[in-house]
């Protein structure tokens, strides 16, 4: 393959520095070294919406028992979709699923009777982004606990300037460079699997 | 209804790779980019080969690259974008049957 050709594939709007902190994390997660970073606080406060931020304002709907709950999710549209900037003929919604404290969903498999080594098991599986439906978050201190995200549970909002304004005025968290990665990989391998093994012939 | 389980056999790395770290510019391409998302196999011997041939390489790339050493560093981390990937499917695995049932039965309350 041509230089040229490896360059689209890499990160190239970063700086050097960002790159080598990107990359040292990368080869920490292959390593199995949970020390790598998937926070940053360099963009708080600005009034973006970004792919992968934890927001504390969402709304869930419940629709057979009629219910509604507000609670942190984190966002999976994608930034540029999102922005309010982009002027676009039809109005795009912003697409969330909900987030999940790891002690209470532990609490949860406990209370129906799991067995702890299983749930041990399970969750250090968990802890390693093994489930696929799962986007596993480590603890943010002062911010958020060690949480989960089910990827399979999106919900959809309105998107509009106030809706925005609100949602930002409780966010939780934004996603590093390796952490954008990490949430990216992961929602292609639980989505685009091309090859599923299904013969789909017309007729 | 189509099940099937997660295996690396059903999955390519390179496609998975070139879209996530497409995924911000990919609004600013054309069609043809996306011919790029299977990855043809990078010969290793690059790095073996001889200055003639490195020269050679090197001259057939279309851009500003004239450095075999920022040449070799884009290729580490290529492939270690590439490892963080097959790291990922590596491990993939489905929720325990059970567990999914006990969280869809109270899904509600967990959130």
């Amino acid at each position: 393959m041509k230089g040229a050709d490896i360059q689209k594939y890499l990160p190239k709007y970063l700086s050097a520095e960002s790159q080598k902190e990107l990359f040292d994390d990368v080869k920490k997660f292959v390593d199995d070294d949970d020390t790598y970073k998937v926070y940053t606080t360099l963009l708080d406060g600005k009034s973006t919406i970004y792919q992968g931020d934890g927001l504390a304002g969402f709304k869930f709907y419940y629709f057979e028992k009629g219910e509604v709950k507000t609670s942190p999710g984190l966002v999976l549209s994608n930034t540029c979709d999102i922005s309010l900037e982009n002027d676009r003929y039809l109005p795009t919604q912003i697409l969330y699923s909900p987030i999940v404290s790891l002690s209470k969903y532990i609490d949860l498999l406990q209370k129906n009777g799991m067995f702890e080594d299983r749930i041990n098991s399970h969750i250090d599986s968990v802890r390693r982004q093994e489930i696929t439906s799962i986007f596993y978050i480590p603890e943010f201190q002062g911010r958020i606990e060690e949480s989960v995200v089910f990827l399979d549970r999106i919900s959809n909002m309105r998107n509009s300037a106030e809706v925005t304004s609100e949602l930002l005025k409780d966010r939780i968290f934004t996603l590093s460079n390796f952490g954008f990665y990490l949430l990216l990989l992961k929602i292609s391998i639980h989505f685009t699997r091309i090859r599923e093994g299904v013969d789909r012939r017309t007729a | 209804m189509n099940s099937t389980s997660i295996s690396t056999s059903n999955f390519r790395v390179q496609s998975v790779i070139a879209l996530a770290l497409t995924a911000s510019t990919l609004s600013n391409t054309g069609a043809d980019y996306f011919s790029s998302l299977t990855i043809p196999h990078y010969p290793m011997q690059v790095f073996q080969a001889t200055a003639s041939a490195v020269e050679t390489t090197l001259a057939h790339t279309s851009t500003n690259i004239g450095d075999l050493s920022v040449y070799n560093s884009d290729f580490e981390q290529y492939k270690l974008i590439q490892s963080i990937g097959e790291s990922l499917i590596n491990r993939s695995k489905d929720l325990d049957p059970k567990i999914a049932k006990i969280i869809d039965d109270n899904f509600w309350d967990l959130i």
